[in-house]
C-alpha cells in the first residue's frame, strides 16, 4: 500500500477528530467565571494555547492509533522497511515546531504586558468614578494592602481609612493591591479574577487588577505556608460603586467608635 | 579462547585505580565540585547585590587583609612545590610532603584569622556568606590534605610513581581548591 | 560479624549513630547551642551513614589502599543466587537489580502515602487525616517519589544497561558504583521518620522562611536529599567515565544505543546542577543551625534566592527523570517495531539541546514569586523552546512504528503509552510556560496533573516498559505475557482516570497541596480517588507478575526479542564478566530490515 495512502487516513481522521473537538471546546463553557480585566486575557490566552494543543494531541495520537492498527505484525517473520529517517520530514518538523513555538511566545509576551499594564488606558476611561456623598475620593486605582499572615488575608485601604478582613472591591475600577507578609510565603490568588501574586516577607509587591462582574468571591493563599495553608482564605466581594462607597463609609463609622 | 582470558585489550575495567579513567573522573567530579562553589558565589554576589552597603553593618570590619595574602601566597606556593614533585627526580616525595605542610600551615592561618574577626557567621548576610564560603573552602583543603597524605603513604610503600595516574587525580583536585580560593580571595576579601 | 554484610552494616550504623549522637550533643551544648537536638541528630544521620557504609564493606578496601597496605581494590562479585542482592558488591548488574527494587519498594510506599492522601479527598468533609498530618504525607510522597524518579530508570536500568550495550565489563569505578547505591537506603529511612520528628509541613520544595521554621523533620529532609544528590553526582561521574572511556573497538558515536546517549545526556545535567541543590539546602541548614540568614529578610537574606538556587538544580532533574525515559522508550520502540530508530542522530542531536536548554528556564516556576518582571518574558520564551527538541522525540517515536511490523507485547504496550501519555503531559507545560495563562495556573491542581502526566509518562511508563523488556535478560525468565498486557490496560486506564480530571479540578478553583475539596470539585476528585486504586490494582498486578516469573517462570532465551544490542548478545542472564570474547562494532544498533545487517561481530559471544 502506498505510503499516500497511509497518510491521506491519518489526515482524515486528524481533520475529523481536530474540527469536531474544536469545536465543542469552543462551545461548551471549560473556564469557571471570569471577573477581570486581567481573568479576560488569561482565559483568551488559555483558550488559544488549547485550540493550538488540540491538533498537536490528534496529529499523535491519529499516528499511533493508525499504526497500532495497521502496521501490526500479522505473522512472527520479517522485519519493517530499514527506514532509518527522512531529511525533509525532519527538517520540517523541527521548522513547523519552531515556529509555532516562537509565534505562541510572542503571542503569550503580548498577554504578559496586557496583564500587567493595570489597564493604564482602561483607567482612563474609568476617569473620575463615583465620588460618593461621603465625599470620598473616587477616581484613579483604589490602593489595598493586602497582608497575609499564617493562616488569615488582612486588607487594608490606606486611602479610605478602612481595614478588613473581607475584601470588598467597587466594580470596573483599577485596585492596586500591594502585598506582603510578616511571617513566611503566602500567595494571593483570587480564582475568579485569575490573578496571582506571593507575599514575600521583608517585600511590597504590586499586584494590578480592574475587577468586572459583581459577584461573591474568594481569596485563597496558594503558596504552602505551614499546616493551616488549606483554610487561610478571605471573602471577596465585588459591589456597584455605590454599594462600595456605602461599605467603606459604613466601616469608618465603625471603626471610629 | 578461554572464559578466562579476561586480559582483554578493550574497553574493560578490572578494578578502581585503574589509570585511565581515574584522571577523567576527577575532572568530571571538579566540575560538580565547580558548581557547588559557584552556588554559594552565586548566593554571595546576589545578597550583596541587594544590600547598599557591604558590610552591611559598619561594626564588621573586613578581616585582614595582610594576613589573608600570606596565606594566599602560601596555597600557590602548595601548588608550585606539588608540580614539582611531578617532575620526579630522587626527592619528589619530599616536594609532595612540603605542600602537605603548606596546606597544614594554610588551615591553621585560618583558624587564626576566624579568631580574630569580630563577626560570626550569625552576623547577617555578611557573616552568612563569608563563613559559609570560607569553611566550605578549608573542608575542601582537609580533604585534600588527606588525599595528599594517603598518596605519600603509597608513595613510601612503593606503590605510587610520580607519574601514577591516581596522583595526577589528586593534584588536579589541590589545584582547583587552589583556583576557587584565588576567586574567594579577590571577590569576598579584597573587593 | 568479621564478614562485610547487612547486619553489620545495621550494627556499624547504631553504632555510628550513637556516637554520633553523642559528638552533636556535645558540640552543641560546648557551643551554648539553644537546642541541643538538631545537632544530635545531625550528629547521629552523619555518623550512622558512615558506619553503615563501613560495616556494609564499602569503606574498608579504600582505607587500606589509602594507608599504602595493598597495591589493587579487587572487585568484589559476590556470592551466587539470591544473597549477593543483600551485599555489597561491585558488579553493575546486581547493583542495577538493587536499585531497581529499592527504589520500587519506596515507590509503592510513596504511592500508599498518596492512596491514604485520596481517600481523606474523596470522603465528604475530609477530615480522616488532620491538616498537619495531611500535609506531612503530601510531602513524603513528593519527596520519595522526586526522589525514585531520579534514580529508578538511571540507577536501575543504567546500571544495569550501560556497560553492557557499550561492551564494557563493568563501569569505569565499580566500587563507586556500589557506594552510590548504598547511601540510600539511610537516606530513605531518615525522610520515613520525619513524621516522629515533628513532620514535614514545607512540601517537596521547602521553600524559607517557613522551612526555616519547622521542626526537626525538615532537618531530614535536607540530610536525604544531600544524600541522594552525592549518590547521584558519583553516579554521574561513573556513567560519563565509563561512556568516554570503555566503550568497544568501533563504537563510535553514531553505533551508540539511544538509551547509552539518554543516560550521557542525564549525567551531563546532574554533574552541573546537582550540586547547586546541595548548597542550596546547606544554605538553608545554616540559617537553621547557626543562625545564618541567607534566606532571612530581617537581615539582609532573601527566600526569593532560595527559589532560584532551588530551581535551577530542580528544574533540569526532571529532564534527569525524563530523558532515561526517552532514551529507554526510543530503545525499546524499534525492537518490537522491527525497524531501525526513526531520526537517530537528530534525537541525540535533541538530547544535548534538551541538556543546554533545561539550564536556562528554571524561573518559569517563579513566574508570580516576586522576582524582577523583566525575568519573566526570557524565561517563557526559553521554556517554550525546549518543546522543539522534545517534540524530535515524538517525531522519531512515531517515525519508527509507522510502516514497521509492531509486536504488541507488553513492554512494546507501554512504550505506547508513553507516547499517549507524554503529549499530554508536553502540551500542557505551554499552558505553564505561557506567562498569562500560568498566573491562573500555578500552585493549582493543573499543575499537579502536568507533572504527574509528564514523570509518570516519561519516567514510570518507561520504567514498566523496561522491565518487561529487559526482564528476561536479567532474569532468565519469561513473565505472563497475557496478564502483563491486562496490567497495561488497567494502568492505562486508571492512570488517565486517575489525573486527566486534575487538570479541570485545578482550572475550577483546587489549590495544590491543600487537605479539603472545593464542593464544585467533590465529584471529580471522587473519580480520581477511586482511578487510583484502580491504579493501584494494576501496580499489585505487576508485582504479582514479577515475582512469580523471576522465582518459576519458564526459562527465556539469551534474545526472545531478537534484538541486535549487545546485552542481547550474552546469555540470560549474563555472566559476571559480561563477555567471554572481545567485542567489535561494526555497524548501528538497530539494523532491522537489512539484509545481514550487523551491530557486531562476532554474531555468538557465548
Amino acid at each position: 500500500m502506498p505510503v499516500a495512502r497511509h497518510f491521506a487516513v491519518i489526515g482524515a481522521a486528524w481533520v475529523i477528530a481536530t474540527v469536531a473537538v474544536t469545536a465543542i471546546v469552543l462551545n461548551v463553557p471549560i473556564l469557571p467565571a471570569v471577573a477581570s480585566r486581567e481573568g479576560r486575557i488569561s482565559d483568551g490566552a488559555f483558550m488559544t494555547l488549547l485550540v493550538a494543543a488540540i491538533p498537536v494531541f490528534f496529529l499523535v495520537h491519529a499516528v499511533l492509533l493508525y499504526s497500532v492498527w495497521r502496521f501490526r505484525a500479522r505473522t512472527a517473520a520479517g522485519d519493517g522497511p530499514p527506514i532509518g529517517g527522512h531529511r525533509t520530514l525532519e527538517a520540517g518538523w523541527v521548522a513547523v515546531t519552531l515556529v509555532m513555538v516562537l509565534a505562541l511566545a510572542a503571542y503569550g509576551w503580548n498577554g504578559m504586558d496586557e496583564m500587567r499594564s493595570g489597564g493604564a488606558a482602561a483607567a482612563q476611561q474609568v476617569g473620575h468614578a463615583v465620588a460618593g456623598a461621603a465625599g470620598l475620593p473616587g477616581h484613579g486605582e483604589l490602593r489595598v494592602k493586602v497582608i497575609g499572615s499564617q493562616f488569615a488575608w488582612r486588607f487594608e485601604y490606606p486611602d479610605l481609612g478602612v481595614k478588613s478582613v473581607e475584601l470588598r472591591l467597587p466594580k470596573d475600577r483599577p485596585v492596586r493591591f500591594e502585598i506582603t507578609s510578616p511571617d513566611v510565603l503566602h500567595s494571593f490568588w483570587i480564582p475568579a479574577f485569575r490573578t496571582k501574586q506571593d507575599a514575600v516577607p521583608g517585600r511590597t509587591i504590586t499586584l494590578l487588577v480592574t475587577p468586572t462582574a459583581i459577584g461573591r468571591y474568594a481569596a485563597e493563599c496558594t503558596v504552602l505556608c505551614g499546616a493551616g495553608h488549606t483554610v487561610m482564605r478571605a471573602p471577596v466581594e465585588v459591589m456597584e460603586p455605590a454599594a462600595f462607597d456605602d461599605w467603606v463609609t459604613k466601616q469608618r463609622a465603625a471603626a471610629q467608635q | 579462547m578461554s572464559s578466562l582470558d579476561l586480559a582483554v585489550p578493550h574497553g574493560t575495567a578490572p578494578d578502581e585505580s585503574d589509570g585511565r579513567h581515574v584522571r577523567t573522573g576527577m575532572r568530571l567530579f571538579i566540575v560538580s565540585e565547580a558548581m557547588l562553589f559557584a552556588a554559594f558565589f552565586a548566593a554571595y554576589f546576589y545578597l550583596r547585590g541587594e544590600s547598599l552597603h557591604w558590610p552591611p553593618q559598619a561594626a564588621f570590619a573586613r578581616p585582614e587583609l595582610a594576613l589573608v595574602s600570606a596565606n594566599t601566597l602560601l596555597l600557590l606556593a602548595s601548588s608550585l612545590t606539588l608540580q614539582r614533585a611531578h617532575g620526579g627526580g630522587l626527592a619528589w616525595r619530599r616536594w609532595l610532603g612540603a605542600t602537605i605542610a603548606l596546606g597544614s600551615v594554610f588551615l591553621v592561618v585560618q583558624g587564626i584569622e576566624y579568631s580574630r574577626n569580630a563577626f560570626t557567621v550569625a552576623d547577617g548576610v555578611f557573616g552568612s556568606t563569608f563563613y559559609t564560603l570560607t569553611s566550605f573552602h578549608g573542608a575542601h583543603v582537609a580533604i585534600g590534605l588527606l588525599v595528599l597524605a594517603a598518596m605519600l603513604q603509597r608513595a613510601r610503600r612503593g606503590f605510587l610513581a610520580p607519574d601514577s595516574a591516581a596522583f595526577a587525580a589528586a593534584s588536579y583536585y589541590w589545584h582547583f581548591v587552589d583556583a576557587v580560593w584565588l576567586f574567594l580571595f579577590t571577590t569576598v576579601y579584597a573587593l | 560479624m568479621k564478614r562485610p554484610g547487612l547486619l553489620r552494616a545495621i550494627l556499624g550504623g547504631l553504632a555510628g549513630g550513637t556516637a554520633g549522637g553523642a559528638l552533636g550533643s556535645l558540640g552543641a551544648t560546648l557551643g551554648a547551642a539553644e537546642d541541643t537536638d538538631p545537632f544530635l541528630w545531625a550528629g547521629v544521620y552523619l555518623f550512622g551513614l558512615v558506619g553503615w557504609l563501613w560495616g556494609v564493606g564499602a569503606l574498608g578496601p579504600w582505607f587500606a589502599w589509602a594507608a599504602g597496605r595493598i597495591d589493587r581494590i579487587a572487585p568484589e562479585h559476590g556470592a551466587p543466587g539470591v544473597r549477593r542482592y543483600f551485599e555489597f558488591t561491585t558488579d553493575h548488574k546486581v547493583i542495577g537489580v538493587q536499585y531497581l527494587v529499592t527504589s520500587f519498594v519506596f515507590f509503592v510506599v510513596a504511592g500508599l502515602l498518596a492512596l491514604v492522601m485520596r481517600v481523606h479527598l474523596a470522603l465528604p468533609g475530609s477530615s480522616i487525616l488532620d491538616l498537619h498530618t495531611y500535609t506531612t504525607f503530601m510531602s513524603i510522597h513528593g519527596t520519595v517519589m522526586v526522589a525514585v524518579a531520579l534514580i529508578s530508570l538511571s540507577g536501575g536500568m543504567g546500571n544495569y544497561l550501560l556497560p553492557l550495550m557499550i561492551g564494557a565489563r563493568d563501569m569505569a569505578f565499580p566500587r563507586l558504583n556500589a557506594l552510590s547505591y548504598w547511601m540510600l537506603p539511610p537516606a530513605a529511612l531518615l525522610i520515613l521518620s520525619s513524621p516522629f520528628a515533628g513532620g514535614l509541613d514545607s512540601g517537596w520544595t521547602a521553600y524559607p522562611p517557613l522551612s526555616e521554621r519547622l521542626p526537626l523533620g525538615q532537618q531530614f529532609y535536607i540530610f536525604t536529599l544531600i544524600t541522594v544528590g552525592a549518590s547521584s553526582i558519583l553516579g554521574a561521574v561513573n556513567f560519563l567515565a565509563t561512556f568516554l572511556g570503555l566503550r568497544a573497538p568501533g563504537m563510535s558515536w553514531s553505533r551508540v544505543p539511544i538509551f547509552v546517549w539518554s543516560i550521557v545526556a542525564m549525567s551531563i545535567i546532574a554533574l552541573i546542577t546537582t550540586s547547586v541543590l546541595a548548597a542550596t539546602l546547606i544554605m538553608l541548614l545554616f540559617d537553621r543551625l547557626f543562625g545564618a540568614a541567607f534566606f532571612d529578610p530581617a537581615r539582609g537574606g532573601d527566600p526569593i534566592l532560595y527559589q532560584h538556587l532551588f530551581w535551577f538544580y530542580s528544574h533540569p532533574a526532571v529532564y534527569i527523570m525524563a530523558v532515561p525515559g526517552f532514551g529507554a522508550i526510543l530503545e525499546i520502540l524499534p525492537v518490537h517495531a522491527r525497524k531501525p530508530l526513526f531520526a537517530y542522530r537528530l534525537v541525540v542531536g535533541s538530547f544535548l539541546a534538551i541538556v543546554v536548554l533545561s539550564l536556562v528556564v528554571w524561573a518559569h516556576h517563579m513566574f508570580v514569586s516576586g522576582m524582577p518582571e523583566a525575568l519573566a518574558g526570557p524565561f517563557m520564551v526559553l521554556t517554550e523552546l525546549i518543546s522543539v527538541p522534545t517534540g524530535v522525540v515524538f517525531l522519531s517515536a512515531l517515525g519508527t512504528i509507522f510502516l514497521g511490523r509492531l509486536r504488541l507485547v507488553t513492554p512494546m504496550l507501554y512504550a505506547l503509552g508513553f507516547v499517549s501519555t507524554f503529549v499530554v503531559g508536553g502540551l500542557t507545560g505551554i499552558f505553564l510556560a505561557d506567562v498569562p495563562t500560568d498566573i491562573a495556573l500555578t500552585q493549582t491542581y493543573f499543575v499537579v496533573a502536568h507533572f504527574h502526566y509528564t514523570i509518570m509518562g516519561a519516567t514510570i511508563f518507561a520504567l514498566f516498559a523496561s522491565i518487561y523488556h529487559w526482564f528476561p535478560k536479567i532474569t532468565g525468565r519469561a513473565f505472563d505475557e497475557r496478564l502483563g498486557r491486562i496490567q497495561f490496560g488497567l494502568f492505562y486506564l486508571a492512570f488517565n482516570a486517575a489525573f486527566l480530571p486534575l487538570f479541570w479540578v485545578g482550572l475550577h478553583g483546587m489549590r495544590r497541596r491543600v487537605a479539603e475539596v472545593p464542593p464544585e470539585t467533590i465529584g471529580a476528585n471522587v473519580v480520581s480517588s477511586v482511578a487510583a486504586f484502580l491504579l493501584a490494582l494494576s501496580v499489585l498486578l505487576f508485582v504479582m507478575n514479577i515475582v512469580r516469573a523471576w522465582a518459576r517462570g519458564p526459562r527465556a532465551a539469551a534474545n526472545p526479542w531478537d534484538a541486535h544490542t549487545l546485552e542481547w548478545r550474552v546469555a540470560s542472564p549474563p555472566p559476571p564478566e559480561n563477555f567471554r570474547v572481545p567485542v567489535t562494532v561494526v555497524g548501528g544498533p538497530y539494523p532491522y530490515g537489512l539484509p545481514g545487517g550487523q551491530h557486531v561481530m562476532p554474531e555468538a559471544l557465548e
